[in-house]
């Protein structure tokens, strides 16, 4: 029943889309005008959500949290609309603030969002507060954020600090580092402030354990990212540990081992889960991934958003992680990763 | 009508064989304009002798689209606001992209710019510099950027195409070393963030009236002064240009540093608006400023083009990304549709060119 | 032999040689050219007519002798400067800027204006008055693109620019190639204006029927020298082809 509307609703926006096109020369037929009333009247929709994120195209983790927003909206006939970058986009805080303010601007049931900084969505975020649009935090949120600089309701997703700590220790007990050992540490979104604060949980376990460590500055490119760990692996032949922040930093680390022909000679550590981290646990490339289980985050995220919406069930803030995967216990989640879409 | 005042004038002219004294001396109120303004629409088709009828036409059938398949959410004052801002920040790249198009030059380290002299802004501040201080240090690290494009172009003699896509990689990489790669937060509140960027009413920011600003007083330059002629004739062919005397070198490196200034101001206001900055925040800019600057006609070898066009040119580019997410239609689709776009802009203002009968003067 | 009357030459050649390495372009060449009079330059391909216009304009400098204008040596070290002197060159690419208006090209260098400011009003109204002298009669609007003008009316714009600025000689390059009869006319008499109004007007053009019908006097180049000089006394059209083939008439060596 709430299947096919949806994706009659597609063809049309998709035609939409395509009429767009025509319209400079000419003035666009009349088909596309049918569009909102579709939209409306016969779909059992009961509220339409809007999910703003930073997500690159190029980026393989986020899938499962779309797949998981999106299975959270068919089951409860939620109208999900997700926002993420172009590859143009990519990194553009400026441009994920003005989607917000767009979604927004559609005074939509709910508004999921990520904040990947400490003050560009405060306006925005006040905004919606007072237009009492609820609006939910997902997968990234400032370090000690204060309710008085960005509202939300609550968090869906990790907390990226203690999943830094955890990975630190992680490391330290993994690979015996010894106090002195240097780390590699590996970051491919330098302005992600979820990234940050990773690297800061890792370094505050670091720190205490006396165990130094650089860090590696990639960008989202892979193979880009994976040239440069080459060149840092060639010009450091001591530095025997890596770790990655998520699993494109884990792919350019193990794309670049190979290329130096150092694959399993060297300890690979990481966050996130995508089907490559998975493959490189089974192999014994990697040695552990820090899980934040993303398809939950999308789920839940929708889920409260309809139990506010529904019953009036308030938010709470959900913990999808930290959960530490190793050789042992992959095998697992190779089903949860098969079928929610990595 | 404008016959009769044509035979007029023929009439009205030279009789006898006086010597013609130097137009720049001679006196006597100016003639009035035969076929004025108001003239040139009475005739059929005249309606497209201004270049930028067609790219306005196009944004209003883009409004009356997007007001339809929105359900009427975008002509919400509200989204108007989002419009502009998000217009306003590239909107003030485009200005000086347009204005360095027409004289026939590129920037593609506007977006570099951007980011590294608004994130030297925010350091400062961070630091304890007055907001003042960043400000002035931030517009003057934009010129200079412009003024080593020009330097590197002119004096080089490399196409500016080329000459800007290496300095657009030198400051992206300078702007990631300083910052380390991380964003920089400002938490520090002052006065004159709050005009740069803050909240002017309801949902719309300060940023907006920059750009008006800065469209004004750049179109005036270039549409009503000496120095906006010798752009146009600069761009439109410098070997008469420089033939007739027009100081060619200095008005194309002019044309970098108002280019790399505005840039400058763009990053200035926009960390004014967010409070923070990164490397990042800059890719967007270069190619979509150049996007909207020929979306609003600017001729990619320069000659052609206008302030109100550019202006509308970035209008159009934040009116698709907003109305794209109002129908419903998945963001992915905003990239293809602006190159389609792009695409039937230039070949809409070719066409328009071809039947035209004259220019704006 | 000359037709310039009593006026003094306003340019004169002296000797004017131009080699490049061992190639002689041009050989010790004396030429007075007289305000009121138009020139016509004949010459083969090569001759070094063109190398003659290129000092004369300032693009090149001569390895030899000197030019005087106005009675005083010119030393020419740039187009700008022969320019600034008073040598208009029109060249057939016209040097007009398709892209820009009629007054705007006509006051492109020299506009008029208030402040930092154009006076655009005022710039069209005078590039009317000027054009219309000059005999452009169908001018409608000085602001339109000069994109949308004929090949002759390009030409009443750059006489009409050398004519309104003053300048004392007007070289014109090929001016009406490319033309049709009835244009080519007009572009004569713009010519003829501009002698009227004093200007020394200088044409390099092949076409020798045309030539004849404009020229007050022709210079012939051969090989790099110039090998005659006389007034257009209607000769004719086969008595031109050989001087520019044989350098001079083979009938006059018999009389």
């Amino acid at each position: 029943m709430i299947r096919p509307t949806i994706r009659v609703k597609r063809i049309l926006t998709a035609g939409t889309a395509v009429c767009l096109s025509a319209l400079v020369l000419a003035a666009c037929s009349s088909s596309s005008t049918s569009t909102p009333a579709v939209k409306r009247s016969s779909a059992p929709a009961s509220m339409t959500v809007y999910m703003v994120t930073h997500a690159c195209p190029s980026d393989a983790f986020w899938p499962p949290v779309f797949n998981g927003a999106q299975d959270a909206a068919s089951a409860l006939g939620v109208d999900l609309h997700i926002i993420r970058f172009t590859s143009a986009q990519c990194g553009s805080i400026p441009a994920e603030v003005s989607n917000l303010e767009t979604a927004i601007d559609a005074h939509p049931g709910g508004i999921i969002t990520t904040i990947p900084s400490a003050t560009a969505f405060s306006s925005a975020l006040h905004k919606a507060a007072s237009e009492s649009i609820p609006v939910i935090a997902v997968n990234t949120v400032p370090h000690d954020n204060s309710q008085s600089v960005n509202p939300y309701l609550a968090y869906v997703g990790q907390s990226n600090y203690q999943a830094g700590i955890g990975a630190g220790n992680e490391a330290i007990s993994e690979f015996h580092l010894a106090k002195g050992a240097t780390v590699a540490i590996v970051d491919h979104e330098p302005f992600n402030i979820s990234l940050t604060s990773r690297e800061q949980g890792i370094e505050s376990a670091f720190n205490s354990a006396g165990v130094k460590y650089t860090i590696v500055n990639t960008t989202d490119n892979p193979s880009a990212g994976a040239s440069t760990v080459q060149a840092f692996i060639t010009v450091h032949p001591t530095v025997t540990t890596y770790l990655s922040l998520g699993t494109t930093g884990t792919t350019q680390i193990v794309t670049a081992l190979q290329q130096v022909g150092k694959l399993k000679k060297i300890n690979v550590g990481g966050f996130d889960l995508d089907s490559a981290t998975l493959h490189y646990i089974q192999q014994g490339e990697v040695r552990f991934t820090v899980d934040q289980q993303p398809f939950l985050q999308g789920y839940d995220s929708v889920e409260e958003l309809y139990l506010l919406h529904q019953y009036g069930v308030a938010p709470e803030n959900i913990s999808t992680g930290p959960a530490y995967l190793t050789a042992e216990n992959i095998a697992s989640v190779g089903k949860y990763v098969n079928e929610t879409g990595f | 009508m404008s016959r009769v005042s044509q035979s007029e004038e023929a009439t009205r002219s030279y009789a006898g064989d006086r010597m013609v004294t130097p137009p720049s001396l001679s006196s006597g109120p100016p003639a009035p304009s035969p076929q004025g303004r108001f003239a040139a629409w009475s005739t059929p088709g005249a309606i497209f002798r201004h270049r930028e009828s067609g790219i306005i036409l196009a944004a209003l059938l883009l409004l009356v689209l997007f007001s339809i398949t929105s359900g009427g959410t975008f002509l919400g004052a509200s989204n108007w606001g989002t419009i502009a801002d998000s217009s306003a920040e590239l909107g003030i790249v485009t200005v000086g992209v347009a204005m360095l198009m027409i004289g026939g030059d590129f920037d593609l380290s506007v977006g570099a710019n951007f980011a590294f002299s608004a994130l030297v802004m925010a350091k400062m501040i961070n630091a304890g510099d007055p907001v003042i201080a960043g400000l002035v240090v931030a517009l003057a690290i934009g010129a200079g950027i412009g003024l080593l494009n020009g330097l590197i172009t002119i004096f080089l003699d490399i196409p500016s195409f080329v000459a800007t896509l290496g300095t657009w990689l030198l400051w992206g990489g300078v702007t990631l070393v300083i910052a380390g790669g991380a964003t920089v937060t400002v938490f520090t509140h002052s006065a004159i963030l709050d005009v740069m960027g803050g909240t002017l009413v309801g949902s719309l920011h300060w940023e907006a009236v920059w750009w008006i600003v800065v469209a004004i007083v750049i179109g005036v330059v270039l549409h009503r002064t000496v120095l906006g002629n010798w752009v146009f004739a600069v761009g439109g062919r410098r070997v008469a240009a420089s033939q007739s005397g027009v100081p060619v070198v200095r008005t194309r490196m002019i044309n970098f540093v108002v280019c790399g200034t505005l840039a400058a101001l763009a990053g200035a206001v926009t960390f004014a608006h967010l409070q923070s900055m990164a490397e990042s925040y800059g890719n967007y800019y270069q190619l979509y400023a150049i996007a909207a600057a020929v979306v609003g006609g600017c001729a990619l070898y320069g000659g052609r083009g206008s302030i109100l066009g550019a202006v509308v040119g970035a209008l159009i580019l934040s009116m698709l990304d907003s109305g794209l997410i109002l129908s419903g239609v998945s963001t992915y689709w905003y990239q293809a549709v602006i190159g389609v776009i792009v695409i039937l802009a230039v070949a809409m203002h070719t066409r328009l060119g071809q039947l035209a009968r004259g220019g704006g003067d | 032999m000359e037709s310039g009357g009593p006026r003094p030459a306003v340019f004169v050649a002296e000797g004017l040689s131009k080699r490049f390495g061992s190639v002689v372009a041009l050989e010790g060449v004396d030429l007075a050219i007289y305000p009121g009079e138009i020139l016509g330059l004949l010459g083969d391909n090569g001759a070094g007519k063109s190398t003659f216009v290129k000092l004369a304009s300032g693009v090149y400098r001569p390895s030899s002798g000197r030019i005087l204008f106005e009675g005083k040596p010119a030393n020419f070290h740039s187009a700008a400067d022969a320019r600034h002197a008073g040598i208009e060159t029109v060249h057939q690419d016209l040097g007009l800027i398709d892209s820009m208006s009629i007054a705007r090209n006509f006051f492109l260098g020299a506009e008029l204006r208030w402040g930092p400011f154009l006076r655009l009003a005022r710039m069209q109204a005078e590039t009317r008055e000027i054009l219309t002298e000059i005999g452009l009669q169908n001018l409608r609007d000085a602001g339109q693109d000069v994109s949308r003008l004929s090949g002759g009316e390009r030409q009443a714009i750059s006489i009409g620019r050398a004519v309104a600025f003053q300048k004392k000689m007007i070289i014109l390059d090929e001016p009406t190639s490319a033309l049709s009869v009835k244009e080519t006319d007009k572009v004569f008499d713009y010519m003829r204006k501009a002698k009227d109004r004093g200007l020394a007007v200088v044409a390099v053009m092949h076409n020798l029927a045309q030539i004849a019908a404009v020229a007050d006097r022709f210079v012939v180049f051969w090989h790099g020298r110039k090998t005659a000089d006389f007034a257009n006394a209607g000769q004719s059209e086969t008595d031109l082809a050989q001087y520019i083939h044989l350098g001079a008439l083979p009938s006059v060596d018999a009389h």
